[in-house]
């Protein structure tokens, strides 16, 4: 766990020779789900501080036209009738061809923060709704983001019914708030208890342990592993405290000496969705995304609904003997898939960025296309993110 | 003229045998014996084209060469085939035509070699593709070329002969030679070789497994293929297709399946009959005693006549016995599954724990299935997704009042636990009422339409009022009320005493309507090219295009009928399509 570091959260400020290929990788592997060679020397090209700007830069803010145009494309693939699990496949048809990645990522992490399970939702649609909550202020402001959750219907359904002795009781009875025929309803008779859920978000809100939870766990999924104490994000807590200014809080942090540093770089191991989106991305694969889905349902992450309230485990819990077997399959899967391989050079800088021991790059230079795709696969390097 | 920089890559296919090509080059142009006669034995696949012309004319008004290659921006494809057409006095069309006049032969041999022969009936349209080929060869030998995947040189090469004969690849995957009209494509360089060379086996034409399809296939197809199926079915995979535990497969195509493993060849031919395509399979397969042989074995009787109802789309009859299906769930299913064991407990539940063999020993192997467009009751609403209506129809043996009261008992414990199961996920259940009809009284399952507030857009689930009927020996399990009338229409029009049956065949599917098909998906349209997206990764603009491309399709279709039979030499298929 990085102690305090007066210069942690100072801005990164390589010299034209720090910031390499490996950096650039590093930064794109942890705001985007994946990317191209183009990409990938663009960001090299920009250096830091342009790629995050351009990747931070997403709508509502200003909407260019290519964001509209595949949100119509998107809203056309949605079905009034959607099932969770087809909610889990549009939803992974958007992190494949999304314009804004982080955006989708972002969203994803609150996802995995409120860990509303889809399939506990009693209507489908209310899921598909709940994301695009999520995806609305997934760069906003946090307290607005929780009031809507708050409201949210599927946040409550997915606490179960009322009638049941669980979580669903106990909210309708100190909130007087349940949920009827996907709407959200308040119900007075039914309230025993003397807060509205906006007062328990404010009350939420008003504790500084909130700020500090949320910065800690943003922290744990942008540097990975290397959690910060709670000395360490003292600084970045108490400017959230103030403005709850999601944006500024990852952008903070990407900017960051302690993003780039060695107690960050690899310092996660990939989720099964970054795992395979990332190859997917990277060689322009054509994968089915609802084959995809139950691929990656059988490597641990079902989207969207994450195994408890906590989401999904992550880290070193999605490596295990069997999902190391699993993730080569799915490997050779999404390596079916693709059309044109680049060159043995293109692709260990897009797949790798050339960042392995020297044995192992000797090794891969036995093969190229997709047996060598293959091979990157399945090292070590790359299930870290 | 040899104009390659690359010696050592034409030594592949012209150093080694360059002597005894050129002679046997010569010679092949000289003689130009019919192709079939002049591959050699051992294919596992051949096909022949005899009449390319009137193909072409269907292919046109299809519009399946506009399709595939009318529209290409390949700059390559565009320059040959404008070179080509100003040489010719045609365009591309006129130039299918003329590589294809004298016909087209494909064979595919074991080892993944495979041979295409185009004759052409004048020399003029190949000596300007040879033109062509040569000037491209000339140019692109003076360009150092690799393959994406590959830092390895691709094969370039142009290598003439006396006698108007000649050989080349443009990228070392696929070898052309040209002699006389012919020209020959192959996809390795040794394949084009051994085709010219001295050979003492005998030529395809010649081997006995080729001549007893041939003959099957009848005396003029306008195209015919052969299948080698006792060098496929010991391709493991080949195999392993061939064999079905699936329970919809194994009734649907268990039987054809059964047959095709056990045969030596496979032959399918097509006639043209002015706006008809007729196309005829037959295998010397047999069907076993046990397996899907046991259920689909007619012998003298056959299936039933398809039904006929308003707004028909499709119609399939069967005959498949199932107490026999039943009797054979040890060999048909040897791995006993949970779902399975839980699917068998179930029916035993319904059934009120009667004996299984003796409820499937109930039914006539006769069985119908009739798929017809909704039309919806305004007083209820319309769904946003439309699908049509499907309905089963059985017939049972003796005392039919007391077993089909049974039957319904049954069909009612499965629609409550349906809505039971519903009921669990806050899913809205069906109401289980009776109508009547003809003099027949029936059970219909509905969802209720009470609180819906805009009826012009129901949800899906507003497709289903599943039904079941009982009217004398028949059972009709329909998806709606609606189709549940039809049918009832239906069968009061058919001698139940003494129906019409078709001796031999097993199974007979008809696609009545293929215009209503058509404008069906394009009312879920949206929903249609949704599903492919997510379902194939294709993009949305894609998915549209090949939707539009199969709607458009089915509107050239007037009617298609299947019918497959087993016959003492084996089992033989026939597809009608009747053209607008």
């Amino acid at each position: 766990m990085p102690e305090a570091n007066p210069h942690a959260w100072a801005p990164f400020e390589p010299r034209a020779s720090e910031w390499n290929i490996a950096l650039a990788g590093h930064l794109l592997r942890r705001t985007t789900f994946g990317f191209t060679a183009g990409q990938l020397q663009q960001a090299l090209a920009d250096g830091p501080a342009k790629t995050i700007d351009r990747l931070i830069a997403v709508p509502p803010d200003a909407v260019p036209p290519d964001y509209a145009a595949f949100e119509q494309s998107v809203t056309a693939l949605t079905s009034p009738e959607a099932s969770s699990q087809a909610s889990g496949v549009l939803w992974l048809y958007r992190m494949r061809n999304t314009p804004y990645p982080f955006l989708e990522k972002t969203t994803l992490f609150w996802h995995d923060f409120f860990a509303v399970d889809g399939s506990r939702v009693s209507q489908p649609s209310l899921m598909e709704r709940h994301l695009q909550l999520l995806r609305n202020h997934a760069l906003g402001r946090f307290d607005k983001l929780l009031s809507e959750v708050s409201h949210d219907p599927a946040t409550l359904s997915a606490n179960g019914p009322p009638t049941l002795l669980g979580d669903g009781a106990a909210r309708e009875a100190f909130t007087g708030v349940t949920v009827l025929r996907g709407e959200y309803h308040y119900q007075p008779a039914l309230h025993h208890g003397n807060l509205t859920p906006d007062d328990a978000v404010r009350k939420a809100l008003s504790q500084p342990a909130t700020a500090e939870a949320v910065v800690r766990r943003v922290c744990r999924w942008l540097l990975g592993a290397a959690d910060v104490s709670p000395s360490m994000a003292a600084p970045l807590s108490a400017g959230f405290a103030r403005d709850y200014d999601i944006a500024k809080l990852v952008s903070t942090i990407l900017r960051s000496n302690l993003f780039f540093s060695a107690e960050a770089y690899r310092h996660d191991v990939k989720s099964p969705v970054d795992f395979a989106l990332n190859l997917v991305l990277a060689l322009n694969a054509t994968v089915a995304p609802a084959q995809l889905h139950a691929q990656l349902a059988a490597l641990g992450q079902s989207l969207p609904d994450p195994p408890s309230r906590d989401g999904w485990p992550g880290g070193r819990r999605w490596l295990n003997a069997f999902t190391i077997v699993g993730r080569s399959n799915l490997a050779a899967a999404i390596l079916e898939k693709v059309e044109h391989y680049p060159d043995r050079q293109a692709l260990v800088a897009t797949l790798l960025q050339n960042d392995a021991p020297p044995a192992v790059l000797q090794g891969l230079a036995q093969s190229d296309g997709s047996q060598l795709a293959q091979a990157i696969a399945n090292l070590p390097e790359f299930q870290l993110a | 003229m040899a104009v390659s920089r690359r010696p050592n890559v034409i030594g592949r296919i012209c150093q080694v045998g360059a002597a005894l090509l050129f002679s046997t080059l010569f010679a092949a142009a000289q003689t130009s014996p019919a192709a079939v006669d002049w591959l050699p034995a051992g294919a596992v696949y051949a096909f022949q084209v005899n009449q390319p012309a009137a193909l072409q004319d269907i292919a046109e008004n299809l519009k399946i060469l506009d399709m595939f290659l009318g529209g290409s921006t390949d700059p390559g494809y565009r320059l040959l085939v404008d070179t080509l057409g100003k040489k010719s006095g045609t365009d591309f069309k006129g130039l299918i035509r003329q590589f294809t006049a004298g016909g087209i032969t494909y064979a595919v041999y074991p080892g993944e070699s495979s041979v295409w022969i185009f004759d052409t009936q004048s020399p003029v349209v190949l000596d300007a593709f040879q033109q062509f080929v040569k000037v491209l060869a000339g140019a692109r030998a003076g360009v150092p070329v690799t393959t994406p995947a590959s830092t390895k040189p691709a094969a370039i090469f142009y290598q003439e002969y006396p006698g108007n004969v000649a050989s080349w690849s443009l990228d070392g995957k696929q070898f052309f030679a040209r002699t006389g009209n012919r020209l020959i494509v192959a996809n390795r360089g040794d394949v084009l070789k051994a085709l010219f060379s001295p050979r003492t086996p005998g030529s395809l034409a010649a081997s006995p497994l080729y001549s007893q399809a041939r003959q099957a296939v009848g005396p003029n197809p306008a195209a015919w293929a052969f299948v080698n199926m006792a060098i496929l079915n010991q391709y493991p995979p080949a195999k392993k297709a061939l064999v079905s535990h699936e329970l919809f497969d194994l009734v649907l195509d268990g039987a054809v399946k059964q047959s095709l493993a056990d045969s030596t060849w496979l032959a399918m031919g097509l006639g043209i009959d002015g706006k008809k395509l007729l196309f005829h399979a037959a295998t010397d397969g047999k069907l076993a005693a046990t397996g899907a042989g046991a259920f689909t074995r007619p012998g003298d009787t056959g299936v039933l006549p398809n039904l006929k109802v308003p707004r028909e789309l499709a119609a399939i009859t069967l005959w498949r016995d199932l107490g026999q299906f039943y009797a054979q769930k040890e060999a048909l299913f040897p791995e006993k599954t949970s779902g399975g064991i839980l699917a068998e407990n179930f029916l035993e539940i319904f059934f009120t724990g009667r004996d299984l063999n003796e409820v499937f020993g109930r039914f006539q192997p006769q069985v119908r299935l009739v798929v017809a467009r909704q039309q919806y009751d305004p007083a209820i609403g319309t769904p946003v997704e439309q699908y049509p209506a499907a309905a089963l129809i059985f017939r049972v043996e003796h005392n039919a009042e007391d077993f089909g009261e049974v039957l319904e008992e049954a069909w009612q414990k499965a629609i409550g636990l349906t809505n039971f199961t519903r009921g669990q996920s806050a899913e809205p259940g069906t109401l289980i009422d009776r109508e009547s009809y003809g003099g027949v009284t029936f059970s219909c399952a509905a969802f209720s339409v009470r609180g819906e507030k805009d009826r012009a857009h129901l949800a899906s689930r507003f497709n289903y009022r599943p039904s079941i009927v009982r009217d004398g020996p028949y059972i009709i399990l329909s998806s709606t009320d609606g189709l549940a009338k039809d049918l009832i229409d239906a069968v009061n029009k058919e001698d139940a005493r003494n129906p019409a049956q078709r001796s031999n065949a097993h199974t007979v599917i008809e696609v009545t309507s293929p215009p209503e098909i058509a404008a069906l998906l394009n009312l879920n349209r949206t929903a249609l090219i949704r599903q492919s997206v997510l379902s194939s990764g294709k993009k949305p603009e894609q998915a549209a295009r090949e939707f539009d491309q199969n709607t458009a399709w089915l509107n050239k279709l007037d009617h298609a009928r299947l019918s497959i039979s087993a016959t003492p030499e084996g089992h033989q298929a026939d597809l009608e399509l009747d053209l607008k």
